[in-house]
């Protein structure tokens, strides 16, 4: 055996027992790499594999951050396309990153978040380059699983998260709302995903629905807005000057709108009905006649709140106003046919106030709803008496009316007799002066009050915009409207559908000092 | 649906759904546009659907352009989008004549 | 409870001097020409006892200051009688409990 051939023996042994090394180190890696939690550990496994291959340079970028102590001049090379070795002399490595210019290979690998790199020694053995290769190639998969893991904690704690929230906005939006005094209420709120722009609120006597422009989180954050606003405005009664005062900053700046519908709901059946940019609200009556509420007003944020026309309606039992959200009527089919304001209006008049939501429910199954969808229905009680008569231009029925009061009316209810006699002036009013020849009239009773709705076919007129006659003097006409006027605690007037409409709150006249006999 | 539009002058004309998925690029464009001079006109003719967020849009770029004594004029509508406008009270703020 | 009278009854007695109208039901729109033309012209002594009206209108009470004030004119003297709560309550409303001749009950 020549000389040579023991040194090639030898480097050859030394080969084996490198390998060995390697393999020994590999095999603590993989457990290691798999276990991997920070980028400080991956950073330790490459400085171990440096002392390995006895070089004192050992560095790591991933996503574009340095870990270890990493020379200047390492900084400013880039992240190599593949494995690469620069030879020695090719890097500088001197000033200005340090004071001494020393000649040094750089290993250099990608990885697929950065790269790493070794250095240190005057050249990188074919071995030496491979085991490398193989840590680059463990790393990689340990730091994709690294952030897989990442991913996962942030992905579960963002959805914790947004449970928290969701169950926080619930409690502000609640998904239930008591019905108030006199009334039956059925609600159905069904955000389009966790959080909803859609709301409902109540406080006291107020019920507000609405919807805030957009949906998911943007619009429910404006929602919780609302929710406190409301309780503070709900305490005035121009609920809606002190909602557009708290609000309409906000919503200017965040480019949002919000329409709504404000309701103060009287235990009697009398309501104010305001809406501000929302869809109509639909009266329906107990026959299922239907009258439209629509805006007054452009919604709360576009433009500064001017001028609210307050529609006043009396609820006779069985009586329903019913409000949605745009999210039914903007629902699309396969073809991308909206379900449609028409047909909400269809569904109102055939459907109770009972079956209503079930049935809007039942026809939106072929449609898709994106929106938020929102169906409110409340309902006048009506187990309350009320009565209806039809009267026709015949006076020889007016003994009708009284006789009808009394279904709703004990003999010594305070307002019997000021009803009967208001109610008969009013009937008599529209069959001489307005030519009425059909009639109806809605009666119920409330507490010490009689609320009633007359609505007649005669030519439109406003009977309270006639002055009526003073009283006590001696005039052959005239008495009519002062009898009205002094029973009628409330009096409203509306021309709908070509007939005039009364409603009247009426009850025992407050006594009239009486001018002693002449 | 991506936003598709063309631009005549002082004229922008939109077509397809305006709702939550564009009205960001509706934004956009509205502000882009208004960087010329003058009043602003939309027609809407060819939009068969448009939802409170692009209203929303509609509703800023309209009051942006106030701000320095414009408007933005909606010229036209398809029967939808002028129900909306009625619904909302917004008609007659963008110069569409309530048709109720 | 007994349903109202739905119509009027009217009784007249009637001699040169004396008239006695008594009405009984409902004085209201569609009784008023009935009973005016029972009880016109009046008489130098009237009486309306009113004792069995249930119900009185606006018309009723207009009839009844038309019969008042025609008596003023020709100087004749009416009387109005036995005035039911309901009809008290109509004249109260309206301000003419006093200043229609009503006999006060006693």
């Amino acid at each position: 055996m020549t000389l040579t051939d023991d040194a090639a023996v030898t480097e050859l042994l030394e080969q084996v027992a490198d390998l060995s090394d390697h393999l020994v180190f590999l095999q603590r890696l993989i457990p290691q790499a798999l276990a991997l939690t920070d980028e400080a550990q991956a950073t330790a496994l490459v400085r171990e594999a440096a002392a390995l291959i006895s070089t004192p340079g050992a560095a790591l970028q991933v996503g574009g951050v340095w870990h270890g102590d990493t020379p200047g001049w390492l900084r400013a090379l880039e992240r190599p396309a593949a494995p690469v070795v620069l030879p020695r002399g090719s890097v500088h490595t001197g000033a200005p990153y340090t004071a001494a210019w020393r000649l040094t290979a750089v290993l250099a690998v990608p990885l697929e978040d950065g790269w790493l790199a070794l250095w240190g020694k005057r050249e990188f053995m074919a071995v030496e380059r491979n085991l490398i290769g193989t840590l680059a190639q463990l790393l990689d998969a340990a730091l994709r699983a690294l952030r897989q893991r990442r991913e996962a904690v942030q992905y579960e704690m963002q959805a914790r998260d947004r449970q928290r929230a969701h169950a926080v906005w619930r409690a502000v939006t609640p998904a239930q709302l008591r019905p108030p005094e006199g009334y039956h209420l059925t609600l159905r709120s069904q955000p389009a995903s966790d959080f909803g722009g859609d709301f409902q609120f109540q406080e006291g006597e107020w019920l507000v629905v609405g919807d805030v422009s957009g949906k998911g989180l943007p619009a429910a954050i404006i929602t919780a807005m609302f929710a406190s606003a409301f309780t503070v405005a709900a305490r005035s009664s121009d609920l809606l000057s002190k909602l557009s005062e708290a609000l309409y900053g906000h919503l200017e700046q965040s480019g949002k709108f919000c329409t709504l519908v404000a309701l103060q709901l009287r235990p009697n059946g009398q309501v104010r009905v305001m809406n501000v940019g929302h869809p109509p609200v639909l009266l329906r009556r107990a026959d299922g006649t239907l009258k439209e509420i629509r805006a007054s007003a452009p919604p709360l944020g576009t433009f500064p709140l001017e001028h609210v026309t307050e529609e006043l309606v009396v609820l006779h039992p069985g009586d329903a106003l019913l409000l949605y959200s745009d999210g039914l009527f903007e629902a699309e089919d396969a073809r991308g046919v909206p379900f449609g304001l028409d047909r909400t209006r269809r569904l109102a008049a055939e459907s109770g106030p009972e079956t209503f939501i079930e049935r809007a429910v039942s026809a939106l199954t072929p449609y898709t709803v994106t929106d938020d969808l929102t169906l409110l229905v409340l309902q006048r009680d009506p187990a309350v008496p009320s009565v209806q008569l039809h009267l026709t231009g015949d006076l020889a029925r007016l003994p009708e009316i009284g006789a009808a009061l009394r279904t709703v009316l004990a003999e010594e209810h305070p307002a019997l007799m000021a009803a009967e006699l208001a109610l008969t002036e009013l009937v008599v009013n529209a069959v001489r002066h307005g030519q009425a020849r059909h009639l109806t009239l809605r009666v119920h009773q409330a507490g010490a009050e009689v609320l009633a709705t007359l609505t007649d076919d005669g030519q439109a007129f406003d009977p309270r915009q006639v002055a009526a006659g003073t009283a006590g003097e001696l005039r052959e006409h005239g008495y009519g409207l002062l009898i009205v006027q002094r029973c009628a605690r409330e009096w409203q007037y509306a021309r709908v559908n070509h007939l005039n409409r009364q409603t009247l709150s009426l009850g025992a006249p407050a006594p009239l000092s009486s001018s002693p006999c002449p | 649906m991506p936003l598709t539009y063309t631009r005549t002058g002082p004229g922008l004309t939109l077509s397809g759904r305006l709702d939550a998925q564009n009205a960001r690029d509706l934004r956009e464009v509205l502000t882009e546009h208004a960087a010329q001079p003058g009043d602003l006109t939309v027609n809407l003719a060819d939009v068969p659907f448009i939802d409170s967020s692009a209203l929303a849009a509609l509703v800023s770029a309209l009051k942006d352009l106030r701000r320095s004594g414009r408007t933005l004029r909606i010229t036209q509508a398809s029967a939808p989008v002028r129900e909306l406008l009625s619904l909302t009270m917004l008609g007659r703020v963008f110069g569409l004549e309530d048709l109720r | 409870m007994t349903r109202p009278p739905i119509t009027l009854d009217i009784s007249v007695q009637r001699d040169a001097e004396q008239c006695c109208v008594r009405l009984s039901g409902r004085l209201d729109a569609h009784q008023v020409p009935a009973f005016l033309a029972a009880a016109e012209p009046p008489a130098p002594q009237t009486v309306l006892d009113l004792s069995g009206v249930t119900f009185i209108d606006s018309s009723g009470l207009a009839a009844l200051v038309r019969l008042v004030r025609a008596a003023q004119a020709a100087g004749q003297h009416l009387e109005i009688t036995h005035v039911q709560d309901s009809v008290r309550l109509a004249m109260e409303i309206t301000g003419l409990y006093g200043a229609l001749p009503v006999r006060r009950a006693p």
